[in-house]
This record gives C-alpha cells, structure tokens and sequence, in this order.
C-alpha cells in the first residue's frame, strides 16, 4: 500500500467514525441520514459504472451492459433523492440482508476450518454469530428508529477501525534476488 | 488441473526424467501440495500464513476484496497458478489500470516460468514440485488471469463443447458448486456472473468452470478481452505438450540438460508411451486418477501411494523451533515463499502494484510481512552454508 492510500484510509475511517458518532447522538437525525447516504451510495454506483465503462468495460465482449447499469443506477439514485421520505422496511431490509449474509458465510467458514483442525473456526463462528445477533436485533427493534440508526452505525464504525488498522498492516513483500 | 495431473501424471513424468521412485512421490506430493496449502491449512500447523499457496473456496467467499485483499489474492494465484505471459506487453487506447490486468494473462512458454524453473534448481524436490505445478498450470490456464477481474476473465454465452465426433454443443452453465459436472449432458458449474470487476466470482477459470481442468475437453468461447475473437482450447493437445515440457524442466532440475528454455519439449522422451498418454488425456470422465497410477506404477515397478494431506503434518508440528525447515513441509513453505516473492517482485518491477509492494532485501533491508523474516533467515542459513 503507498502512503497516499494509507493516508486515505486513515481519514476515510476517521470521518466515518464521526458520522457514526454523530448519527448516534442524533437518532432521528440520523435516520434522514442514512437514507441519504443510501440515495447517495446509488448514485455514486452509477457513476462508478460509468467511469468503469469508459476506463474498462469498453473493451470487454459484453461490455455495453455496464454502461447501461451505469444510466440504470444514476437514474434510480437521482429518482430516491427526490422522494421526501423511504419507508423504514427498504432500511431494516438492506441491514438484515447484510448481516445475515455477513453471518452465514463467516458460520460456514468456521465450520469448514473446524473440519481441517485449524485453530480459525472459533473466530470465525464468533464473527458469525455476532452478525446473526445484530440481524436478530434489527428485526427485533423494528419499531425503533433511535435503535436502527445505532445498528447501522456501529456496523460504519466497525468498519472505520477495520479501515484503520489495515492502513498500519505491513503489506510488502520481501524478494531476495 | 487437478490431482489426476499434478500428482500422478507428475510421478510418471518425473519416472520418465529419471528421478527414482522416492524422489519421484516427493516431487509429486509437492506439485499436488500447491493445491491444498490454503491459509487454513497453514493455521491448522501453525506455519507462516503468508507461504499459502493457494485459497479454499470458503476462504475465497470470506476473503476481502479492498486493495489488500486483492493484492493477497493475486499473489496466490499468479504465482502459483496462473503465471503471467508478458508483464510489458502493450494494448492500444487502454487505461493503465486495464493493461495492468490484461498484462496478467496467463500463457505457456513465458519469460517467467523460465524464471520458476531456474529458481527451483537446486533448492530440492519441494521447490521442483512447485515448479512443475506452476509450469503445467500455464497449459490449462491459458487466457485467463490469476486476478479477480470481470474484463478478462468474463465469458458469455458464447460457449460450446466441440465433441470427439466433430460435431458441437452448446455448454450449459448452473452455479451450484456442490453439482458434479455431467459430462454426457454437457452441463457443469461455473461462478455466479458478478458485474463487480473485482469480485471474487471473476478470479481465474471460474466463470468457464472446470473445462480448463479437464484433460479431454475442447471447447470454444469468447473471451472478454479477445475483441469477439473466438478462441478454440485443445486440452488434449496442451496437457500433452505441459508433460512434454515437464519432463525438460524435470531433467533440467536434476542436472541432465544444462539449461531450460522456452518452447522445449522432450517428445523423444515420451514418445514409447505416446498413444497410452494421449488415450488417457482423451478419455471423457472427471478424473484420471486410476489410469494414470496404473501408468506409473508401470513405468517404476513400485505402488504408488496416493496422496495424504496429514502425511508430513506431524514431522513439522513436532520438529523444534529452528529446525522447521529441514522438514518436508518446511521446505516447502520456504520454497513457496520465495516462488511468492519473486513472482510479485516482477509484477511490481513492471509498474504494477496488482501483486503488492516488493522490497528488495539487500538494498532496503527488512520491510513488510512479518511472516518473511522467517524466510529472511532461512536464506541467510542457506547462503552460510554455501
């Protein structure tokens, strides 16, 4: 990793960390703001599409069918900002699926690294577990709006510290010639 | 490839190079090792993570995909299984980040299995073995990249079987892994089609299944960076000519040729068992494993035993700190690690930084995976001892 991308990530997790904290203490606020970051993330993967287009895809058999995603995506992205208020359930949906897919997939892990004897499983299971228990918890504050934006958040933050820490990881490879 | 080629298939070639029947099952055990040396593996011997040589498909599933994940993934499977053919190799009107990719498609005959080869003479069966696993996986592999990336390892519909009888078929593709492949159908599995340039569903052969796996298969499809150029894979013909090539490297490692070189094949070698190889590299089933243990059973007059994870696992987990190395597993972990460093220091010597950041050592000293200063002293001992 060059130190231009270290010093992205550092920065990128800390402004995630305070979005997160902020939101925290601003419940309802805060869920105005995630709906926003969720019109935002669509438009951003239309764009993405379509610089991907330009820069890659153009030149892949097939490739046009990211150039229409891109429109595709821009469209509906720019479509849900318009919209003054999105029902909780498409929130506590797009929560739910993350983590039950997050925690399925880390369950299978540990169940596949138990059955070679390595010593990963329990973290694995762990990791699994804690997924499962957050997608429980999003179902069980349904109601909860104040709870919902601190689900969320504490999944951001999370993801932050792991943006952190892998900025400090020693990356390169030693090559003795 | 699988086991029926780098294990037994890689006995028969090494019986055929000379090696005896001992050095021949370790040179094998090796080559076949690759495909098993997964990180959980590592864990479960308590070895540095770093030598995995390659994922298991949960680990694949769970493996992150930001810049450091992918710069793992890549060293893994360029090194090991999909060498690059030319890292300087220029496209017209591309994006940099596209030529990066394109630059790591995989072909046989390249500048850099010679430098594989070359770095596994003299360092012993282990080393060879991995060799000899990455020089043949550049015949099954070919046009297609040890990367996760959706504009070169892409195919569409546009895929049809060509049959022993002339004729061809449409192949079908399902997405569940844990169907085996019905080959009278012509209907296998291959990765989900993902329209993320880096997921993990576009790494390598996924998205053509395991048709580059099969010895017998020929087949035609287009592939995502070929322009709508069609591309017609002879399995048969490749794997025939990987043996033939294995074989050079082989009498190269033991100090019979004094050199190996592009585009050497040791045809005269093979050519007393030319029908039965290629009568057991045409034959439509899933694995050849049968035959070609019978083959090398013949060609050496002793049992083949087949191929066991735990064989050596015990010898490394009991051997005292500081003496790892001298273990079979130690060996290879050492020799893997350096196959790693190399491979990623020509991959970042070309401007890319697809594989990682490579530090030499001699100039700049020790920087980066913890794991490598393991491998730091291992080649300090080794040069004392020269």
């Amino acid at each position: 990793m060059s130190k231009i991308q270290r010093l992205k990530n550092i920065v990128l997790g800390l402004i995630m960390i305070l979005i997160g904290v902020v939101m925290i203490w601003f419940p309802e606020e805060g869920y105005v703001f995630v709906t926003l970051i969720l019109s935002f993330s669509l438009i951003l993967s239309g764009l993405r599409s379509l610089a991907y287009y330009l820069l890659m895809a153009r030149h892949m058999v097939g490739g046009k069918s990211i150039l229409v995603r891109g429109i595709i995506l821009l469209d509906l992205g720019l479509f849900t900002l318009t919209l003054t208020d999105i029902p909780k359930i498409y929130v506590i949906l797009y929560l739910l699926g993350c983590h039950i897919f997050a925690g399925m997939v880390d369950i299978m892990r540990a169940v596949e690294a138990k059955r070679y004897k390595a010593r990963l499983w329990r973290y694995n299971l762990a990791y699994g577990i804690a997924n499962l228990s957050v997608a429980v918890s999003c179902l069980a504050c349904i109601r909860s709006t104040g709870m919902l934006v601190v689900i969320y958040c504490t999944g951001m933050i999370y993801s932050a510290c792991v943006r952190i820490v892998s900025a400090f990881r020693r990356t390169a490879i030693v090559y003795i010639s | 490839m699988q086991k029926d080629f780098h294990y037994y298939a890689t006995y028969c070639a090494a019986i055929i190079a000379g090696y005896s029947h001992e050095e021949s099952l370790d040179l094998c055990y090796s080559a076949q090792l690759v495909d098993w040396c997964s990180k959980t593996f590592l864990s479960k011997i308590k070895a540095p993570l770093a030598a995995a040589t390659t994922q298991l498909q949960l680990e694949l599933m769970d493996a992150r995909t930001d810049l450091i994940g992918l710069q793992n993934i890549t060293r893994i499977w360029a090194s090991f299984h999909f060498l690059p053919y030319d890292l300087y190799t220029k496209k017209k009107g591309c994006s940099k980040r596209y030529q990066n990719k394109y630059r790591l498609i995989c072909n046989p005959n390249s500048d850099l299995v010679v430098d594989t080869v070359n770095l596994a003479k003299g360092k012993g069966l282990q080393a060879a073995g991995i060799a000899i696993h990455a020089l043949a996986d550049t015949w099954a592999h070919r046009y297609f990249a040890g990367t996760p990336s959706l504009v070169i390892n892409n195919t569409n519909y546009h895929f049809y079987e060509l049959l022993p009888d002339g004729t061809q078929r449409a192949v079908t593709f399902l997405h569940n892994p844990t169907e085996p492949d019905d080959i009278e159908k012509g209907i296998f599995t291959n990765s989900l089609y993902q329209g993320n340039e880096n997921s993990i569903m576009n790494l390598g052969h996924g998205r053509a299944g395991h048709l580059p796996d099969y010895s017998f298969a020929r087949y035609k499809y287009l592939p995502a960076w070929g322009g709508y150029e069609e591309i017609i894979k002879d399995n048969p013909s490749d794997y025939y000519h990987a043996f033939c090539q294995m074989i050079c490297a082989m009498k190269y490692l033991r100090g019979v040729n004094s050199s190996f070189e592009k585009d050497q094949y040791d045809w005269a070698a093979v050519e007393p068992w030319k029908t039965r190889i290629q009568s057991i590299l045409e034959q439509r089933r899933l694995n050849a494993d049968e035959d070609w243990k019978a083959f090398g059973e013949q060609l050496s007059g002793e049992t083949v035993t087949d191929f066991d994870l735990e064989r050596y696992q015990e010898e490394y987990r009991s051997a005292a700190p500081g003496t790892k190395e001298n273990t079979f597993l130690g060996r290879f972990i050492f020799a893997a690690m350096a196959q790693k460093s190399m491979v990623t220091n020509k991959i970042f010597k070309s401007g890319s930084l697809l594989a990682g950041f490579s530090v030499d050592f001699w100039e700049k000293g020790f920087r980066g995976i913890k794991d490598y200063r393991q491998f730091v002293e291992y080649v300090k001992k080794e040069m004392d001892h020269e």
